[in-house]
């Protein structure tokens, strides 16, 4: 009966963690995919750790089960709150669809330019002449942002 | 029937209060961002919509913070600088007005009896 009740719990637990996946992925702007991961680790984990101490039973693994979860339930919103302000700070978009933002002008924002960003990410990807001299086609371009370093291996 | 007491961080009844609150709430928006996630049309209607606080303590802006962005569906992004307005993003802010007064009914009233 325990054993049902622990294996459900992990099963619900993972299909939490799991529906949290499909929500980053699927959910259209940074703020919206935050309300997805961030709370995979209060229900997901708080599932499994439950789970987890009925399973193996004992105080011993409920006290670290709830420890844990304790800690979680104290750190993980801190990040949370550190990751949505960093992200309107720096100018992530709000989705098309927001119905309000009550905090413009509140705080200052960056702007985040996608073809801008775009041509980062073509800078950082060598081409094929830069891979083959990767010393002479980084100094080639003097007018150019310096160029990041290199990935630690090919 | 909470405004006029005095917040008093000895009251465990008022803690426990807020610990069932919390798993409550906890339960039922999580289990409508799984809904809003999975469904084939992404009805969401997001919004950063200002709280007006009416805690003054900075450990009870925190606990506030904090339960709202332990619930699925809310999550505290700042709070102002004279510490009198909490701003939060919702994933489903069809009426503004309704998701302010549900954190002030609900977690507010309930931080305001244990912490100022």
């Amino acid at each position: 009966m325990v054993e049902l009740l622990a294996a459900l719990l992990l099963l619900a637990g993972s299909a939490v963690v799991l529906v949290a996946a499909v929500g980053v992925a699927r959910l259209p702007d940074t703020f919206l995919r935050m309300h997805a991961s961030t709370k995979a680790g209060a229900v997901g984990s708080g599932l499994v750790l439950i789970g987890t101490a009925l399973a193996f039973g004992g105080g011993d693994a409920w006290v670290r089960a709830l420890v844990i979860l304790g800690f979680l339930l104290a750190t993980t919103p801190v990040a949370a709150n550190a990751l949505g302000r960093a992200a309107y700070v720096g100018g992530a978009p709000l989705w098309t669809g927001t119905v309000a933002d009550q905090l413009a002008g509140v705080l200052p924002r960056g702007t985040f330019d996608p073809v801008d960003a775009g041509q980062r990410r073509r800078a950082l990807q060598p081409t094929a002449e830069e891979e083959a001299a990767p010393d002479k086609a980084e100094r080639s371009d003097p007018g150019r942002e310096p160029a990041p370093p290199a990935p630690p291996s090919p | 029937m909470t405004e006029t007491r005095r917040p008093n961080p000895w009251n465990l009844l008022a803690w426990l209060y807020l610990a069932v609150l919390f798993l409550r709430e906890l339960v039922l928006s999580a289990w409508d961002v799984i809904l809003t996630t999975l469904s084939p049309r992404l009805a969401v209607n997001p919004a950063i919509l200002a709280v007006p606080l009416d805690l003054r303590s900075d450990a009870g802006i925190t606990l506030l913070a904090d339960l709202i962005t332990l619930t699925p569906g809310t999550t505290a992004i700042h709070v102002s600088e004279d510490r009198r307005t909490l701003f939060i993003h919702s994933i489903n802010a069809a009426s503004p007005e309704a998701v302010v007064a549900g954190i002030k009914s609900g977690f507010e009233t309930a931080v305001r009896r244990v912490l100022p």
